[in-house]
């Protein structure tokens, strides 16, 4: 996991250039492709999108210009996604969503991260698309900003934060446990039904050290001199798990608003953020009630090779007719982002944002 | 697509692309898969084959995910994969082992949407016959042909082969494996 997930975002945004990501004209042709779902029909507006994409726009954000008579054949599209059981909960959301982050941008303007994401969120405001939530937005626009600065990068969190190896005995063991001794924890550990290690990199938790660790209870326990337990990692699915409650050890961490958007967060009171997880809890009492989002936590920078492990286009369905490898470009989607990758040198060409 | 379709296609678009037949098309050519009301989570949980994996899901909480936004491809060992696992399968339903079953079921995920079709393209693409994604749980699958079939074998040594037709769901594909991508330990 990339701990320090938030580490390059904040260069240059005051000159970031967003370029606009489609002209009204193509837009509505856009649309009317959609209705075939023809992946060859996008080639033209891909194109075009590339052409605005890659040619910098003026400073500040530009609405994107959506054609009217585009808005029904999208909405209707979007009707599909918003199918799902809880499509009519997340419109509502959506709202509270919005007005979160607007407190947030104006909470946190010393962040150059959120610097970057505010002005959407403005711009967004002012959209005729916002009273029909997400997927006449998705639709009607596919993406929202595009970040071709040299640098750019997205950053999860508002502010960097450690989450990491906590100290001691995780809280209500070290009674259970006998003072973080537990008997059998110190002897070498039989495989989980022949699966587990013990290692964090076996959970997914790639940067934290190795060591003599242990399983119970829902945590990662690495045990130290003495056979004590000396640090801790609550895992995903244990004591990161629904009905259990945050960890106060662990602080809340506001993520960027367009994540928030993206996954539909609603307010920072009502989610939570570790190790490339994302929580939902309940906002009164910090309980954990659902598994919100997994991350990759993969750091893409433009003008940076692309990470390893993008061999194979993944472009998200709805964006597959905009977004499509091509002789002088490559597509690849990583936690909520479009990225175009230069076929020839691999290194990312910009960032896109996409609505939701 | 129009309403009436999208009606007509409330349960799962099927897309036969596990043989490479189509290897060779270029994407323009590909047909689109149509867009699936439905979610990844709907998906395998009403999918014959992947019961296992869709209590796996429950139990831990990530079908959670996969009811909402964004998108992910999970590779989903069927059930008789999870059969092979004979005595070890309880860990699946031991409350104490969900973490481990979570970390598990994490490794079999990608990010993005990801279809059979697109690996296979991605190997006729000149990639030394191999190609890989990072999983949610940060560590890499290898993509391999193997005659007709798609092999995929796990950082630590597992494999298995993509087997039968993936899902499409309205955020994310379900795509059968008949092995875990998780490798069993020396015990």
């Amino acid at each position: 996991m990339r701990i320090l997930a938030t580490g390059i975002a904040a260069i240059a945004l005051a000159a970031s250039a967003y370029a606009q990501p489609g002209q009204g004209g193509d837009q509505g042709n856009r649309n009317d492709r959609a209705g075939a779902q023809n992946v060859g029909n996008a080639r033209d507006a891909g194109q075009g999108n590339r052409g605005s994409a890659t040619k910098p726009g003026p400073q500040g954000e530009r609405r994107a210009e959506q054609g009217p008579a585009a808005r029904p054949d999208s909405r209707g599209q979007g009707n599909a996604a918003g199918g799902r059981v809880q499509g009519a909960e997340r419109a509502n959301s959506q709202g509270e969503d919005r007005g979160q982050g607007q407190a947030q941008s104006q909470n946190q303007g010393q962040s150059r991260a959120n610097r970057d994401v505010a002005p959407g969120r403005a711009d967004r405001g002012a959209s005729p698309a916002q009273g029909n939530g997400r997927d006449v937005a998705r639709n009607a626009g596919g993406d929202r900003h595009i970040y071709s600065e040299r640098g750019w990068s997205p950053r999860i969190t508002t502010i960097d934060y450690r989450f990491g190896l906590r100290d001691g005995c995780p809280p209500g063991l070290a009674k259970k446990y006998n003072g973080c001794t537990p008997p059998g924890l110190a002897r070498e550990p039989r495989p989980v039904f022949g699966f587990a290690s013990y290692e964090p990199d076996w959970w997914g938790y790639r940067n934290y050290a190795d060591g003599r660790y242990r399983y119970s209870d829902g945590y990662l326990l690495r045990i130290g001199s003495g056979g004590l337990v000396d640090a801790f990692i609550p895992l995903l699915g244990g004591a990161l798990a629904a009905g259990n409650p945050w960890p106060g050890y662990y602080e809340p961490v506001p993520l960027n608003p367009y994540y928030v958007e993206y996954y539909d967060l609603g307010p920072p009171r009502g989610y939570r953020y570790a190790d490339d997880v994302i929580y939902r809890v309940d906002p009164e009492t910090a309980a954990i009630s659902s598994i919100a989002a997994l991350l990759t936590g993969d750091e893409f920078v433009v003008g940076q090779p692309v990470p390893p492990g993008y061999d194979v286009y993944n472009v998200p369905y709805d964006y597959r007719e905009r977004y499509y490898d091509r002789p002088d470009a490559r597509y690849r989607y990583s936690d909520g982002y479009v990225y175009e990758v230069d076929p020839e040198t691999m290194l990312v060409v910009s960032a896109i944002q996409l609505l939701v | 697509m129009t309403r009436f379709r999208r009606r007509a296609f409330m349960l799962l678009a099927a897309v036969a692309l596990i043989p490479l037949a189509s290897c060779s098309d270029t994407p323009e050519e590909a047909p689109a898969p149509e867009a699936a009301s439905t979610s990844l989570a709907d998906a395998v949980k009403s999918a014959p084959g992947m019961a296992t994996a869709a209590a796996a899901l429950e139990s831990t909480g990530l079908d959670a995910v996969f009811d909402g936004p964004g998108s992910y491809t999970i590779l989903v060992p069927d059930d008789d994969a999870f059969g092979a696992l004979g005595e070890d399968r309880r860990m699946l339903d031991d409350p104490a082992q969900r973490a481990a079953v979570a970390a598990i079921i994490r490794d079999h995920i990608v990010p993005g949407f990801l279809l059979p079709d697109d690996i296979a393209e991605a190997l006729g693409d000149g990639r030394g016959g191999a190609v890989e994604m990072t999983t949610m749980a940060d560590h890499t699958l290898t993509f391999t042909k193997s005659g007709d079939d798609i092999l995929v074998t796990s950082e630590d040594g597992a494999n298995a082969r993509l087997a039968g037709e993936a899902l499409v769901a309205n955020n994310g594909v379900a795509i059968p494996v008949d092995g875990l991508l998780k490798a069993r330990l020396p015990r």
